[in-house]
């Protein structure tokens, strides 16, 4: 997955269309939007009118050494072939210890008889730590994530690393681009695209 | 019905989402399972994948409409008017209530004390409440507010002017000028994304850093309500440097046309030719050195000041030079606060960055001049000379083939009665003629400045004797209603609108009423019904649209109503490439040409655009301006009570700059006192330096009871301004009513200060 910033506005569309979709716990989201400038919504940084604003959606990174996986005692974080770092319901005890080591804060607690804002789509039980699966069961069946249908300004680019061809390494060939905290060595599948510098606002 | 089988009983369909946003309307696709709506995203528009927008609050419908607090039955109130005491009563009790309570003051008043207000979040060519007033000869409520670029547009360019955002590609520079397009207009970002990657430069101008402030490439912070001054110094360096169009302006735009020293009026033929034609206007043409009709002179002149008709005239272009002239970028950079550099730079910009486009906000006419500021910006635009040409222009809307919808024709045998037409300032004083008023929608909280006044009004039986309202949930305005009565949803009822890019939208029942609501529709015909104009509300739905769909105009005439029930939204049979406002040279303006001189203004100083300062002075005492803003959590107050979206941005907060919350003691969270000449409020205050010092924001559409104490509306003020109430007419078909002055909605003097708990009593 591939988040261009220079499209993005941080208007939280993919947030809640994921939410409603998976009838996220309420008031939860699994893909919210991260103020990176301030530390409020749309609260810029800087000084009137030197001021600076970038708010990105973060969800699960769907890292290529998930430290989430590495806590699971039951084996229901796995990572699939193709890289989706996904989760078997069935075989989450609530241990939560996956809450404690993901760096990127993308699990939800959920305890069980929890209220939703929608009828949770996909067999989750209450009492489990729930995360993006990169919709994996629309991907199988042909269809993008709902986070990429729902973005109205088409920041978001979804496919196969693995082809060199294929848009989303075409993208990555050409633009300069980040993954959060590369310190970390968990070596995320979630790509965010720079935006080009503005010159000096407030001018 | 549009729709496709799936598994299951589960079939999607496109419908119209319809909250009255910047452009108004979106195609939407619902996914309803076993008679429940269950999800809807984007709609797809494969031949016109432009037209594919949705946005975050678009995609909240689901938990909007099965809200915890959905009105379940209609209320009767059995406390004070606006306790929010209620007891739940039948239908028929309910109709019965409202339509005895306005019989009685048909009778004993007369049909003007029936107050009618609808509001645009909740109906499209079937919102029945206008109909009603029609048939009882009722007064209308209506007004007040965003009358400003629509005046403007059609004073100065004759309107329709709405550059299409299709075309936006074509746009080198665009100056989005008070309008924050990617939270107010959310739905049409992507277009903004698409000219900035084909090489568009996008200037923003706002007081605020707004999220598209910070996508542009260029923000302009400044002082709110001086925009008239900063477009005025632009216009200053066009014309000392001779960078305006000068072969539009002498050819299309009424700059060459002769002005009257005497009267301040144009000149015509009759005034210079015994028996000659008074719309007939006279320009002076070089090639001859004659005064002749417009359409004659080979060489319109735009300058020069000579004796004729026994005064003296000049053409209309000198008159905007002398305005400008006070307007030196210097003397501009002390009102707008924008330095005089940049003033210059910018204006130079638009100039060799051609096509440019602008599209202006309302929040720049909520201002005691801001029709002022909008006729300003106008001004601007015919002197930059890209009016009618592919990407540039000005406009606030999506643009597209203009469509004509048909009309609902009255009851054979049977004709509109006269209405009165009152604005909300009008209409909520007392002595007014309202003394019953019946609401389609939530207009109390979003029209009538000064909420304690509407209070006094509405809670004095001298004043009001009944209040009813329809909505689908207890809104502010529900809250001070007698009967509250349960509407339906737009998924469980049919309307039609007109969309962006020349489209037909339908909505139709894709899931049944919830609870015991009902259309607006059905429970104003049920009034109607009951005050004996039920023939007024005598058709079905569908036998209404198909009349209205062939009434309308060829491109509406193409679509069947049948169509629109498979396909939801339709392009209309227009041609493919995009519309271009005035690109055949034609302004239907009362000289038929673009114009900057309205010559009716003369009374008031303002045939030509000039700065005014606001009216409403800070003081020692309200040193701050309060102004709002639209957020893109919510459209005015629709939304309010999505728990996902509060779960994003909860309630109303107080935005102040780091400067000004120092000042008084306040920290970010704080609860703050917000206080007018007309009330105050209590809620948190935001510390946020994206706020410009001296101004404090408050967001629209939060519910009063959303507030510590008191509301948005309890601390704006009735303030009229004599020149606003002439000029904010539509004349003429499909309105033909009287707005009045808009609400100074921006401008309020207001302090802040701490507010502690213990203060709650006291």
């Amino acid at each position: 997955m591939a988040v261009d910033l220079e499209r993005c506005t941080g208007c939280w569309a993919c947030s809640v269309a994921c939410a409603l979709h998976y009838g996220v716990l309420q008031g939860s989201f699994w893909n919210p939007v991260a103020n990176l400038s301030g530390d409020a919504l749309d609260v810029p940084t800087g000084t009137y009118p030197d001021l600076d604003l970038l708010q990105i959606p973060v969800g699960c990174q769907h890292c290529q050494d998930p430290p989430c996986l590495k806590v699971c005692p039951t084996g229901a974080t796995y990572q699939r072939q193709d890289g989706i770092v996904a989760m078997d319901y069935a075989l989450c005890n609530g241990c939560r210890a996956c809450l404690s080591a993901c760096p990127y804060a993308a699990r939800i607690w959920v305890e069980a008889g929890a209220r939703r804002p929608t009828a949770p789509a996909g067999d989750r039980p209450g009492g489990v730590a729930e995360k993006c699966g990169f919709c994996m069961e629309r991907v199988d069946a042909g269809l993008p994530p709902v986070c990429v249908e729902a973005c109205a300004q088409g920041a978001r680019t979804f496919g196969d690393l693995g082809d060199p061809g294929s848009p989303i390494s075409r993208l990555l060939a050409e633009r300069g681009h980040f993954q959060l905290l590369p310190e970390l060595g968990t070596n995320p599948r979630v790509y965010y695209l720079e935006a080009r510098m503005r010159g000096p606002q407030g001018a | 019905m549009a729709e496709k089988r799936g598994l299951g009983d589960e079939r999607t369909a496109v419908t119209v989402c319809s909250p009255n946003c910047y452009d108004q309307y979106c195609p939407l696709r619902a996914t309803v399972r076993d008679g429940r709506l269950v999800e809807v995203g984007k709609a797809p528009f494969p031949d016109h994948p432009y037209m594919e927008r949705i946005c975050v609050k678009g995609l909240a419908r689901v938990p909007w409409v099965y809200a915890e607090d959905r009105l379940r039955e209609p209320l009767l109130r059995t406390g004070p008017r606006g306790s929010g005491r209620f007891r739940p009563i039948g239908w028929e009790e309910a109709l019965d209530r409202v339509a005895q309570a306005m019989d009685r003051s048909l009778r004993e008043r007369g049909p003007a004390s029936l107050g009618l207000l609808g509001s645009f979040g909740s109906g499209g060519a079937l919102s029945p409440w206008r109909r009603l007033a029609d048939a009882l000869g009722a007064s209308v409520v209506l007004g007040g507010i965003d009358q400003g670029i629509p005046w403007a547009d059609r004073a100065l360019l004759g309107g329709g002017s709405d550059p299409p955002y299709e075309d936006l590609g074509q746009t080198r520079l665009m100056l989005l000028w008070g309008f924050n397009l990617l939270e107010t207009a959310a739905g049409m970002s992507h277009f903004l994304a698409d000219a900035q990657a084909a090489g568009t430069r996008v200037v923003a101008i706002d007081p605020r850093f707004t999220p598209t402030a910070a996508k542009a490439d260029l923000w302009i912070p400044i002082e709110p309500g001086t925009d008239a001054a900063l477009a005025l110094a632009m216009i200053e360096v066009l014309l000392r440097r001779g960078l305006a169009d000068m072969d539009y302006l002498a050819g299309h735009s009424a700059a060459p046309l002769l002005v009257r020293e005497d009267t301040g009026r144009y000149l015509r033929e009759a005034d210079v030719v015994p028996g000659g034609a008074d719309d007939v206007y006279m320009v002076r043409d070089l090639a001859t050195g004659g005064v002749v009709p417009l359409g004659e002179a080979a060489r319109p002149a735009l300058e020069g000041r000579f004796a004729c008709a026994g005064t003296v005239v000049r053409p209309s272009l000198e008159h905007l030079r002398d305005r400008a002239r006070n307007y030196p970028p210097e003397r501009a950079a002390r009102i707008t606060g924008v330095p005089a550099g940049t003033i210059e730079e910018l204006a130079i910009a638009c100039a060799g960055q051609r096509p440019v486009q602008i599209r202006p906000g309302y929040g720049v006419e909520r201002w005691t001049n801001g029709d002022q500021s909008v006729m300003a910006i106008y001004t601007l635009a015919i002197l930059l000379g890209d009016i009618g040409r592919r990407g540039g222009g000005i406009g606030r809307s999506a643009g597209g083939w203009p469509l004509r919808l048909g009309a609902w024709p009255p009851p054979a045998g049977d004709a509109p009665r006269p209405v009165t037409y009152l604005s909300p300032m009008d209409a909520m004083r007392r002595g007014s003629p309202v003394h019953v008023w019946l609401m389609q929608g939530n207009p109390l909280q979003q029209w009538f400045p000064d909420f304690g006044n509407t209070e006094r009004v509405l809670g004095d039986p001298e004043q009001t004797d009944f209040v009813a309202c329809a909505d689908l949930f207890l809104t502010t305005s529900a809250l001070y209603a007698d009967v509250v009565l349960p509407a339906a949803s737009l998924f469980e009822k049919y309307d039609l609108y007109a969309l962006p890019f020349s489209c037909l939208g339908l909505q139709q029942p894709l899931i049944a009423p919830l609870h015991d609501s009902r259309s607006d529709l059905e429970i104003f015909g049920a009034i109607a019904g009951r005050l004996g104009a039920g023939a007024w509300f005598g058709q079905e739905p569908e036998e209404i649209l198909r009349q209205i769909l062939a009434g309308g105009d060829p491109p509406v005439r193409s679509v069947s109503l049948e169509r629109l029930r498979r396909e939801g939204v339709v392009r209309c049979d227009v041609p493919e490439e995009p519309y271009v406002p005035h690109g055949d040279g034609c302004y239907p303006t009362a000289t038929s040409r673009a114009q900057f001189y309205l010559e009716e203004l003369t009374p008031f100083g303002t045939a030509v655009a000039d700065y005014l300062a606001p009216e409403l002075e800070a003081t020692e005492r309200f040193p701050l301006r309060l102004q709002s803003a639209h957020t893109r959590y919510r459209t005015h107050s629709t939304y309010a009570n999505v728990p996902v979206l509060r779960a994003i941005a909860e309630g109303p907060l107080a935005e102040l700059a780091p400067s000004d919350a120092a000042a008084r003691g306040i920290a970010d969270g704080d609860w703050v006192e917000v206080s007018t000449e007309a009330g105050r409020a209590v809620l948190q205050a935001r510390v946020t330096p994206g706020e410009r010092p001296g101004t404090v924001r408050i967001a629209n559409g939060a519910w009063n009871r959303e507030f510590g104490q008191g509301g948005l509306q309890h601390l704006s003020v009735r303030h009229r301004v004599p020149r606003q109430e002439a000029i904010f007419q539509e004349r003429g078909e499909p309105f033909g009513w009287v707005f009045g002055s808009t609400a100074p909605f921006y401008e309020q003097p207001c302090q802040v200060r701490r507010w502690r708990e213990e203060e709650r009593d006291g």
